[in-house]
């Protein structure tokens, strides 16, 4: 993001960050309207640091932004929603779905089938339903740190967060309509303390517009006779942008399951790290001694992205600028791009660049199907190619074979027999004894 | 051997649950609570404003504590100290984007 500030911070809830001197301490600088708009009109211009459009303004030659109408949307402000919050969460990654997998566009209109708590027709929750939010502070994960709010019910005893799916559902959510006893509920239920309820609930990811899986920055520059190339993938997406080099999608794909505790580890810009690809730079912490942990759901993102080969550093290339500033997307050369982008960051640059694999981890909790699309058991307890194939640290009864924890269960079975067959044996020949002495 | 038992255990488990499925008693969700102003009959806000930080000001005007809570929060921020110091936030971590 540094270097690009005014690209990327026209999703800051703010006015002007144009470069790294921008004064944070500014009220009059707060943008209100863009969590606060009801009417649907208010929008951020894409490249002027956060400010909406004040005249009628073209963005890349295309796409026509309408003046604002400054007063009437401040006659109409209101609670956020999923409108007001997906302006920016629908596009992170730069277009809709593109890097969530989870979080698009189609969740203003969700149908019961897309999210069953974002039903428009149904539950119609807002993003704030979930997401509690106390004096503007919003629930959720900040980078290591976990989302506040604990695995139980929310009673108004507690503080107030409803952000987990145990909030509202409790640790133990499967009831049984009618009757007392429900076997195969209970056993649910006897998940929740290794299985998250994401794991179950959310099958399939990119269930509303297709999301980026692979991102090749390493050819990105071509030219076709001095025009720059488009080619549309069969999903829609570009699969090559000569801006963006070589681009992948999916939709209705498979997480990739991993033990979960709540927090991530980063990568930070300037943390020397060594080629062995692929470079993790964001990936989730957890282990299956770990009493937070849960196995979870996660989308899995793979990129090819500038790397200095010498300082050992991953590149922050600069991409957004006028001509002849080094910016990537004007004079279309990495080592430029390099020079300028780690200037800006502040840290070295060898001259050198090479593109190294890299991959990072989102982990999933929106766009929750319905109860009838949940995980069948034979999806993870199965012997080959099960969605768990892959997870440690639990014994999964149709999955793992233990000879001994097998042996271990035929061995009791055969000594309940016998012991059963001796008791009912004396019984029967002391009863008969007992009989007889009548 | 194996898979026969579990067939066995499935098929156990399926009939005893047959018939139960849907709805626990969960209690409704909290609506928020509707609003008790409309911002239209507001003088201060009928203006015809020039620049969105003029509507800025309108709002703290009324709303004078949310420029404080704003300016403590991740969206104005985008800056995180977690764990050891490490400074982390949407303007200082690295993505494959
Ligand atoms: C049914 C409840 C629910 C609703 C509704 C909901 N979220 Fe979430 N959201 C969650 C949970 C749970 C998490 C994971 C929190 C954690 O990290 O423990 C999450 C995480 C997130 C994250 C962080 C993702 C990450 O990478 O860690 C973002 C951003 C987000 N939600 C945005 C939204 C937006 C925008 C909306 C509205 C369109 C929304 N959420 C609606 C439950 C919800
Ligand atoms: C803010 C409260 C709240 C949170 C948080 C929440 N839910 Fe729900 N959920 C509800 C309500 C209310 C219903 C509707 C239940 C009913 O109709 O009885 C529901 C329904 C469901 C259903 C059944 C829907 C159907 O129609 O088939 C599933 C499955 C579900 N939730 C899973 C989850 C998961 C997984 C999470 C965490 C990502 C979660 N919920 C978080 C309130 C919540
Ligand atoms: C998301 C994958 C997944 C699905 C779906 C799933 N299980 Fe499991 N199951 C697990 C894991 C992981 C364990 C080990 C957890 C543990 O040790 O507590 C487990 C353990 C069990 C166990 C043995 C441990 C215990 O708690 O008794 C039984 C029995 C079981 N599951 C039955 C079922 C049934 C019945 C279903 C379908 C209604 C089902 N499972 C669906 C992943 C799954
Ligand atoms: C091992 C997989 C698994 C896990 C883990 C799991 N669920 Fe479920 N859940 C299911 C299945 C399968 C159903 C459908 C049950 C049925 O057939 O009635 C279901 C149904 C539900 C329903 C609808 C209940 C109803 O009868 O209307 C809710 C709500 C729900 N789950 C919430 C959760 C929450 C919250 C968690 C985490 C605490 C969770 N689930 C964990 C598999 C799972
Ligand atoms: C003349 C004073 C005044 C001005 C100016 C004002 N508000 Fe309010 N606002 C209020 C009052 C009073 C409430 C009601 C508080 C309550 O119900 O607890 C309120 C409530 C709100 C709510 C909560 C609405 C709800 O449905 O609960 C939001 C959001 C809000 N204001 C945003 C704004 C924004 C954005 C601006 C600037 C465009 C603004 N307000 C300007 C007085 C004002």
């Amino acid at each position: 993001m540094v270097s690009n500030w005014c690209r990327c911070t026209s999703c800051h809830a703010g006015y002007g960050w144009k470069d790294k001197n921008f004064d944070l301490s500014q009220e009059e600088k707060i943008d209100c309207l863009v969590c606060h708009d009801t009417t649907g009109t208010y929008k951020k211009f894409p490249t002027d640091c956060g400010y909406p459009p004040l005249k009628d303004k073209v963005f890349a030659g295309k796409k026509l932004f309408k003046a604002v109408n400054l007063s009437f949307i401040a006659q109409n402000v209101g609670r956020s929603s999923r409108e007001s919050c997906g302006k920016c969460h629908f596009f992170s990654g730069g277009g809709d779905g593109v890097k969530r997998g989870d979080t698009d566009s189609t969740l203003v209109k969700a149908s019961r089938k897309l999210d069953v708590h974002m039903d428009a027709k149904g539950l119609n929750f807002s993003c704030a339903t979930c997401h509690t939010t106390l004096a503007h502070q919003i629930a959720g994960r900040h980078y290591d740190t976990p989302a506040p709010g604990k695995r139980n019910l929310a009673l108004p005893k507690d503080e107030g967060y409803r952000l987990k799916c145990e909030s509202c559902h409790g640790a133990r959510p499967h009831k049984p309509e009618k009757g007392l006893f429900d076997w195969r509920l209970i056993k649910l239920n006897d998940h929740t303390d290794k299985v998250a309820c994401q794991t179950c609930h959310i099958p399939f990811y990119a269930r509303g517009k297709p999301t980026n899986t692979y991102w090749d920055w390493s050819t990105a520059g071509r030219f076709n006779n001095g025009k720059p190339i488009v080619e549309k993938s069969p999903l829609g997406p570009p699969s090559y942008h000569t801006k963006k080099g070589t681009l992948k999608w999916g939709r209705n794909l498979v997480p990739e399951y991993f033990w979960y505790n709540g927090t991530f580890s980063y990568l930070l810009p300037g943390e020397k790290v060594e080629a062995n690809e692929p470079i993790t730079l964001i990936k989730p912490n957890g282990s299956p001694e770990d009493k937070e942990s849960r196995i979870y759901p996660f989308k899995v993102h793979l990129g090819k992205q500038p790397y200095d080969p010498q300082n050992k550093l991953i590149i922050i290339p600069k991409l957004f600028g006028p001509k002849g500033s080094g910016a990537f997307w004007a004079d279309f050369d990495w080592i430029k791009a390099s020079r300028a982008g780690m200037a800006e960051a502040g840290l070295p640059f060898s001259g050198k660049v090479s593109f190294v694999e890299t991959v990072q981890y989102h982990a999933l909790s929106h766009m929750v199907a319905p109860k009838e699309d949940a995980l069948t058991c034979a999806s993870c307890h199965t012997r080959k190619d099960g969605r768990l194939a892959k997870i440690k640290g639990v014994y999964l009864p149709g999955r793992d074979f233990s000879p001994w924890l097998d042996r271990i269960g035929w061995l009791a079975c055969i000594f309940a027999f016998i012991g059963v067959t001796i008791h009912g044996g004396l019984r029967i020949v002391l009863a008969r004894k007992s009989r007889k002495e009548d | 051997m194996k898979k026969l038992w579990w067939a066995i255990f499935l098929f156990w488990v399926m009939k005893v649950s047959a018939g139960a499925a849907t709805g626990p008693g969960l209690p409704k969700y909290f609506k928020p609570a509707p609003a008790t102003v409309d911002h239209s009959k507001f003088e201060i806000l009928k203006k015809d404003f020039k620049s969105p930080e003029e509507v800025t000001r309108a709002c703290l005007s009324c709303h004078n504590k949310a420029g404080k809570q704003i300016h403590k929060s991740l969206h104005w921020t985008w800056t995180w100290k977690g764990k050891n110091n490490r400074l982390m936030g949407k303007a200082h971590v690295i993505n494959n984007y």
